[in-house]
């Protein structure tokens, strides 16, 4: 009897250990999710705040002093580093490939 | 034991809500500033173009209305265009540019101008990072009356109205305005065109 009772807690054990490995594995799978969805909502804010920026100096016919970013008010701006096309008042961030 | 899975728990719940709150603040640092410190830069070059022409308009109709109160027999053409040019030159002297916003600076000129001077002149006060007229430009407003193009009305009955182009006949000269701020790093250059009719 006694060995059967090490049998059974060595096998709840062994579920718990799987159980526990399965929930960090899914804790770190949402990380990266997490982490590409912060990323992809940074970009799309900046390019947002980018996009208004180059169409307020475009539409108002002013000079731009700001070098970061160039292009046409209602096609597309590029950033520095990422390409970003605006679309009907909306940013889509392309990162590689088109979201 | 139950303890310790109870801290995996909360340690995992507490990594996936900072995974997903990451981009937050990054969010919230970005800011409307430049369109906006861009559409105040718009908005007083407009008053500054708006405040020429209606003051133009104004001591037009002014200047020529207290001239015809002369009687009918003392009017004389020439001496009612003096009249008319002469109220418009005090109506821009008493222009204040100090007056348009606290945070920009504005000064009227007239010059010949070409089709790079807005910009050329706009970078410029952004690189000295002070507000700059046209390098051609003639003193304002004394020497700006051989802009101001009158058409008088040809009678008094016909329902006719002075009207006046700010231009030069000769060259593309106009009437205009520089705009700058020292706290937004912005710049722009205004002027009425010389096909603006003002009545």
């Amino acid at each position: 009897m006694k060995g059967q009772v090490t049998l059974e807690e060595l096998l709840s054990f062994g579920v718990y250990l799987l159980l526990l490995s399965m929930l960090i594995a899914a804790v770190f799978n949402l990380r990266d999710t997490g982490e590409e969805w912060s990323t992809k909502t940074i970009l799309r804010a900046e390019a947002g705040s980018f996009a208004r920026t180059y169409d307020a100096f475009y539409n108002s016919n002013l000079y731009n002093p700001h070098k970061n970013y160039s292009g046409a008010g209602s096609g597309y701006i590029e950033l520095e580093e990422v390409a970003v096309p605006v679309l009907s008042g909306k940013t889509e961030v392309a990162v590689g490939e088109a979201v | 034991m139950r303890g310790y899975i109870s801290f995996l728990l909360v340690l995992c719940i507490l990594v996936c809500i900072f995974a997903f709150l990451e981009p937050f603040p990054a969010i919230n640092g970005l800011t409307d500033s430049d369109a906006i410190e861009a559409e105040r830069t718009n908005a007083v070059s407009m008053n500054a173009k708006e405040t020429l022409l209606l003051s133009t308009s104004y001591w037009l109709r002014a200047s020529a209305m207290a001239y015809d109160m002369l009687p009918e027999s003392k009017w004389n053409k020439i001496e009612r265009e003096v009249a008319i040019k002469a109220g418009i030159l005090s109506g821009w002297a008493l222009l204040n540019p100090e007056q348009f916003d606290d945070d920009f600076e504005v000064v009227f000129w007239c010059s010949k101008i070409n089709s790079k001077t807005k910009e050329e002149l706009s970078k410029q006060m952004i690189d000295e990072g002070k507000i700059l007229a046209p390098k051609a430009a003639n003193a304002f407003p004394l020497d700006c009356a051989g802009l101001i193009d009158l058409h008088q009305k040809s009678g008094y009955t016909s329902g006719e109205k002075d009207k006046v182009y700010l231009r030069s006949p000769q060259v593309f000269e106009v009437v205009g305005a520089s705009i700058y701020s020292k706290k937004y790093g912005t710049a722009n250059v205004v002027y009425v065109p010389s096909t603006e009719v003002i009545q």
